[in-house]
C-alpha cells in the first residue's frame, strides 16, 4: 500500500461531499435567520428578474388583445363623458341613475390612409357588421378625424379633415362663435376655420371645439387652437389658420360615433 | 490499534471542551467588527490517521460540525465548513507527499513528518476551512472585503494556537 489516498473512488467522494454540503446548506438557510433572510432575497431577487423578463415576452404576445381591451375602454369612458355632458344641465339635484344615452362610440383602426392628395381618404377595419354607418362622425384620443363616407360589411370609408370637401362646424370655445372648418392643401397639420365675422373678438390661442349642431360630432371635442388670424380687405369674414391638436399623420386608433338620437333631430329639423 | 481510536476519541472531545468553553466566548476586535475568532476544533480533522476512509472521514467532519453548531446555535455552519476541509484534506495531502510517500499507519503530526511540513499542511487547510466559514456565514460575496479581514485574523491566531497545542503535546 504505497499510497493509501489513491484507493477510493473519486467521484464517489465528491458526490458525497456535495450531499454534506448540501444537507448544510439546507440546514443554514432553514434555521439560521441572516442567512435565510439573504437567501430569500437572492432568490427573490433572481425569480423576479426571470418572472418579469418571461412576463415581457408574453406581455408582447398579448399586446394586440391588450390593444383591443384599451380600445374598449377608451370608448367607454369617452362616451360616458359625452352623455354626461347632455345630461347635467337641467336640476342637479335629479339623480338620475340611468341617463339616457345618445352617443355610442365604437372603437375601429385605421387601415389605410392617405395624407398627401388634395382629397384625402381613411379606411376603418370596421364596418356596418360593428353598427357603422354612413355620416357617422371619427375621432381620436386627440381630436376629430372626419366623417364616414361610404360603408361595406366589414370596411368603412372615412372623408378626413384634410379632404377638400369635409366640412365641420365647430364653435370658439368660451366665445361663442361658430364657423366651418374647410381644409386648403397641403399641409395636414393646418386647416381654414371662416364664417367668423370680423367684429368678433379672437385671439391666436383661441380653443376650437365641435359646436354639436350637427348630428355628427358631439359638443364639446377639441379639435385644435387659433394658429393665425387675418382680415381680407373686402371682406366680412376673417381669414383664420388652425393648428389642428391631432396628427392625422399617425392616427391609428379611432372611435366611430354613433348618435342614438340623430333621427329624432333629423326629423324635427327637416 | 486501539490506542490510535482512543487517543482520536479523548482529543475530539477535549478539543471541543476547549472550543465551546474557552474559544467561544473570546471576541477580539475593534469597531464594529469583531475580526478574530479562534478555531481550534480543524486540528481533529488534521490529526485523524491517514488511513481513514475518505467517506468515512467526510461523514466525521460533518457530524463533528453539527456538534458544534449545537452549542454555536448556528445549523450547518461549521459542518458545511468542516466537510470541505476534510474533502480537501487529501488533496493537500497528496500535494504534500513526501518523496518516499506515506505510510498507511502514520498520523499526520510534526513526530512523522516535520515541523515546516506540519506547518504548511495545517496552515492551508485551516486557511480553508475559516474562509469558507466566513463566506458561508457572510452567505453573499457582497461582504467580500470583510470575509477577508476577518478570515486573515482569525487564521494567523487559530494557526498559532494550533501548533503551539500540537507542539506542547506532540501528538505520535
Amino acid at each position: 500500500m504505497r499510497n493509501p489516498l489513491l484507493a477510493n473512488n473519486k467521484l464517489y467522494i465528491f458526490v458525497l461531499f456535495i450531499i454534506l454540503e448540501i444537507i448544510s446548506f439546507v440546514l443554514i438557510v432553514n434555521y439560521n435567520n441572516k442567512q435565510k433572510d439573504i437567501f430569500l432575497y437572492s432568490s427573490n431577487l433572481f425569480s423576479g428578474y426571470i418572472n418579469s423578463k418571461y412576463t415581457n415576452w408574453l406581455n408582447y404576445l398579448k399586446l394586440k388583445n391588450a390593444n383591443e381591451q384599451l380600445k374598449k375602454d377608451n370608448a367607454y369612458i369617452l362616451q360616458h363623458s359625452f352623455n354626461k355632458n347632455t345630461h347635467n344641465v337641467g336640476n342637479s339635484n335629479e339623480k338620475d341613475t340611468l341617463p339616457e344615452k345618445e352617443f355610442n362610440l365604437i372603437p375601429a383602426t385605421i387601415c389605410n390612409k392617405s395624407i398627401d392628395k388634395r382629397n384625402n381618404r381613411m379606411t376603418l377595419d370596421q364596418g356596418s357588421s360593428a353598427g357603422i354607418k354612413k355620416d357617422m362622425g371619427v375621432i381620436d384620443a386627440y381630436g376629430i378625424v372626419g366623417v364616414v363616407r361610404k360603408v361595406n360589411s366589414n370596411y368603412a370609408s372615412v372623408v378626413p379633415l384634410i379632404n377638400t370637401i369635409s366640412r365641420v362646424s365647430v364653435l370658439i370655445k368660451n366665445k361663442g362663435y361658430f364657423g366651418i372648418l374647410e381644409w386648403e392643401p397641403y399641409d395636414y397639420r393646418k386647416i381654414k376655420l371662416t364664417s367668423i365675422p370680423k367684429h368678433a373678438n379672437i385671439e391666436n390661442g383661441d380653443t376650437i371645439i365641435t359646436s354639436g349642431f350637427s348630428t355628427i360630432f358631439p359638443k364639446g371635442i377639441f379639435v385644435g387652437t387659433i394658429e393665425e388670424i387675418q382680415l381680407v380687405r373686402g371682406s366680412n369674414y376673417f381669414d383664420i389658420t388652425v393648428h389642428l391638436n391631432n396628427d392625422l399623420a399617425l392616427v391609428e386608433n379611432v372611435y366611430v360615433i354613433e348618435n342614438l338620437k340623430k333621427y329624432q333631430k333629423e326629423e324635427v329639423e327637416k | 490499534m486501539n490506542s490510535l481510536w482512543t487517543n482520536n476519541i479523548k482529543r475530539f472531545f477535549i478539543l471541543i471542551l476547549i472550543q465551546i468553553l474557552v474559544l467561544k466566548r473570546i471576541n477580539i476586535g475593534w469597531g464594529d467588527l469583531n475580526y478574530i475568532h479562534f478555531f481550534i476544533y480543524p486540528l481533529f480533522i488534521l490529526l485523524v490517521p491517514l488511513k481513514i476512509q475518505r467517506s468515512f472521514l467526510l461523514i466525521l467532519a460533518f457530524f463533528t460540525g453539527l456538534f458544534l453548531d449545537m452549542f454555536y446555535d448556528s445549523p450547518g455552519l461549521h459542518s458545511s465548513s468542516l466537510v470541505f476541509m476534510a474533502f480537501m484534506r487529501n488533496y493537500i495531502l497528496k500535494f504534500l507527499e513526501p518523496r518516499d510517500g506515506y505510510k498507511i499507519e502514520m498520523t499526520p503530526t510534526i513526530y512523522n513528518f516535520g515541523f515546516n511540513w506540519f506547518l504548511i499542511y495545517s496552515s492551508i487547510l485551516v486557511f480553508l476551512n475559516i474562509f469558507w466559514y466566513f463566506s458561508v456565514e457572510a452567505f453573499s460575496f457582497l461582504y467580500f472585503p470583510e470575509i477577508i479581514l476577518k478570515t486573515i485574523f482569525s487564521f494567523i491566531f487559530s494557526e498559532v494556537l494550533i501548533v503551539l497545542y500540537v507542539v506542547i503535546l506532540n501528538p505520535k
